[in-house]
């Protein structure tokens, strides 16, 4: 009897179990299926992409029309695009299949430089070569990538079943497609750098830190601790005597940047970090952490102390660029002017808090490292010839000479015109010295 | 397999039901057992459906700072909320700084959104944490203090806790410096 009722007991609970057990499975099986069907669908546009690809450059050389190289050139910049987007969607870590990236911004590069140009007279020898050798190669990894497909469907192999490829780490696995995958890259990385000795862009340009830490600064040639905290009570000239300053040890690797941590005393200020430039001798940024009271300083007011911190700190003849008005702050963006130029890539940036009205934020990063920047600031071109390079259309309000970073990382001179067409606001960008259109923007900059 | 389970459990109790018409105490029995069964199998149900249900977005709760942001810098303040809690402030702006260095980077998505939601780009997107939580105002900061330029990374693509970590190749990647438990590299 006893036994009957035990056996019924655990008849239910295994039926129960079961029946989750099952139902559980059975979800599971059907979101691993939707999540490989995504993977699968990711990998056959690039595919396709690939096809399109190779097809676009192949037409592009043989292609007479200006209007249709033009075409090209966009499919081309369309396809490249695309592909890295769904490349991102696979489970493949970022650094694996970089050789391919790389290819691919390449492409993108000379595309859209040419396009931008205009091919109006034809493709020069150099650019068939470029896009000749671009058609080559993505042929190559075309065909492969067809070859990787295919075994997919042999082996049954899952992306789903993987999780963070890292191709490097793949060389002496089973999966034979992933070893496709990587040999298929570290192929395109050899005959990229083979072709691309220079290198079009450098894909991994300095290190930022490296850069900031090298202006001029000489092995040796350390910021003793109390220096480099007096750099900073300078910097905060009476405000800092509400906090105690200590150097972190090696907080960045880089031996020309230290790093300084003010602690409040005031609660309501949690603290600040400083980084500062060894040779400079100057804040490179700031941060400071606070918790917000009501706010009761006007917009205008911040403006003028952000204004007066930098007057006090020796940054001279700066024009107010932009103001980023979020909750509690108000973010300043000063730009220098040099010869009646501004200078855009030495953007300066303070952090107003406004309950209290104290700096709470400043970043001088890219002042410090275009600090050498030496450009032409006489224009070729004058002010009226500019102008007339812009659309009619457009209700003009203001000009500046201005120098900019263009797309391809160049840094140029050029007018800048404010105006107005249909309530919206544009900027205009023509260039100085070649009287072409740099950059067209809209809406607030 | 409702109907299946009862009609089972019928023919079960009924057989049992007959031979024990005299046996009250054993009736007593069954029912404390069926009674012990089904709360185990409740229990199960509730554990299994929380732990279905724990993922899905929250929607309430955060302040007004966090929801002015517009829906990419939101699902960027969630991750650095998700990954960067407890961590120094300038720890967080990292955070921040590390997506859009990826954004900008030619080997990472060209979104935001593309960044964060690679598969397997961030263990706090895979787990859910993403969305188990609202991001307080200090993440909101954050995250525009990143979009308004700084970046105490200096253009890292990377960074891991070195004690959690459980992949090998990080620890290959170059350092560029150390904010609180996070290791940014390059």
């Amino acid at each position: 009897m006893k036994r009957n009722i035990v056996i019924l007991g655990l008849v239910i609970a295994v039926v129960v179990t079961g029946y989750w057990g099952v139902r559980t499975n059975r979800i599971l099986a059907r979101w691993e299926l939707q999540n490989e069907n995504q993977y699968r669908n990711s990998f056959d546009k690039i595919n396709s992409d690939f096809d399109s690809l190779e097809e676009n450059l192949a037409t592009t050389l043989v292609s007479q029309s200006e209007g249709m190289k033009s075409l090209k050139l966009n499919n081309i910049w369309r396809d490249a695009f695309s592909i890295q987007e769904n490349l991102g969607r696979l489970p493949i870590a970022g650094i694996s299949m970089t050789g391919v990236k790389k290819l691919l911004v390449d492409i993108e590069d000379l595309t859209y430089q040419l396009d931008k140009e205009g091919i109006g007279d034809g493709l020069t020898s150099e650019q068939r070569e470029d896009l000749d050798n671009f058609h080559t190669q993505v042929k190559e990894i075309n065909s492969e990538l067809t070859e990787i497909q295919n075994r997919i469907e042999e082996d049954g192999f899952r992306w789903s079943r993987q999780r963070h490829i890292v191709l490097e780490e793949q060389e002496e696995v089973e999966e034979e497609v992933l070893s496709a995958l990587h040999s298929l890259d570290t192929q395109t990385v050899q005959s990229a750098e083979a072709d691309f000795a220079e290198g079009e862009l450098a894909l991994e340009a300095e290190g930022l830190a490296a850069q900031l830490g090298a202006l001029e600064f000489e092995e040796g040639a350390e910021l003793e601790d109390e220096a480099a905290i007096e750099i900073v009570k300078d910097f905060w000239s009476e405000r800092s005597e509400e906090f105690t300053f200590e150097v972190a040890e090696e907080a960045v690797d880089e031996p020309g940047i230290v790093t300084v941590i003010a602690q409040s005393k005031d609660l309501n200020h949690e603290g600040a970090t400083f980084d500062i430039s060894q040779s400079e001798e100057e804040v490179i940024w700031f941060l400071e952490k606070k918790l917000f009271e009501e706010e009761n300083i006007e917009l205008e007011e911040a403006r003028k102390i952000a204004a007066e911190f930098l007057e006090a700190n020796d940054y001279q003849q700066l024009v107010l660029h932009e103001t980023v008005r979020t909750p509690n702050v108000a973010t300043f963006n000063f730009v220098p002017q040099k010869e009646e130029v501004l200078i855009y890539p030495r953007e300066l940036a303070v952090k107003v808090a406004l309950d209290e009205g104290e700096i709470i934020g400043f970043n001088g990063r890219d002042f410090l490292l275009n600090k050498d920047l030496e450009l032409d600031l006489e224009p070729e071109l004058s002010l009226s010839q500019a102008r007339e390079k812009v659309s009619e259309e457009l209700d003009l309000e203001r000009e500046n000479l201005v120098v900019i970073e263009n797309e391809l990382g160049e840094k140029i001179l050029a007018y800048e015109f404010w105006g107005n067409f249909k309530e919206e606001q544009y900027r205009v960008y023509i260039n100085a010295h070649t009287a072409q259109e740099e950059r067209v923007e809209s809406g607030a900059s | 397999m409702g109907i299946n389970i009862a009609s089972l459990v019928k023919i079960i109790t009924d057989k049992v039901n007959t031979e024990a018409l005299n046996m009250n105490r054993n009736v007593k029995k069954i029912i404390v057992i069926l009674l012990v069964v089904s709360f185990l199998a409740g229990g199960f149900w509730a554990v299994n459906s929380h732990f279905s249900t724990r993922v899905e977005p929250t929607q309430q709760g955060g302040t007004s700072a966090f929801w002015d942001l517009p829906p990419d810098l939101r699902l960027m303040a969630r991750t650095i909320s998700a990954e960067a809690r407890g961590e120094p402030y300038e720890g967080q702006v990292a955070v921040g700084a590390v997506i859009l260095n990826r954004k900008r980077d030619p080997r990472f998505p060209n979104t935001i959104s593309g960044v964060i939601y690679e598969p397997w780009a961030f263990t706090v997107v895979n787990y859910g944490e993403l969305w188990t939580h609202t991001p307080d105002d200090t993440a909101v900061q954050a995250t525009l203090d990143a979009v308004n330029g700084w970046d105490p990374s200096y253009g890292a693509v990377f960074f891991y806790n070195p004690v959690t970590s459980t992949s090998n190749w990080i620890f290959t990647r170059s350092t560029i410096r150390t904010i609180g438990k996070h290791i940014f590299a390059n």
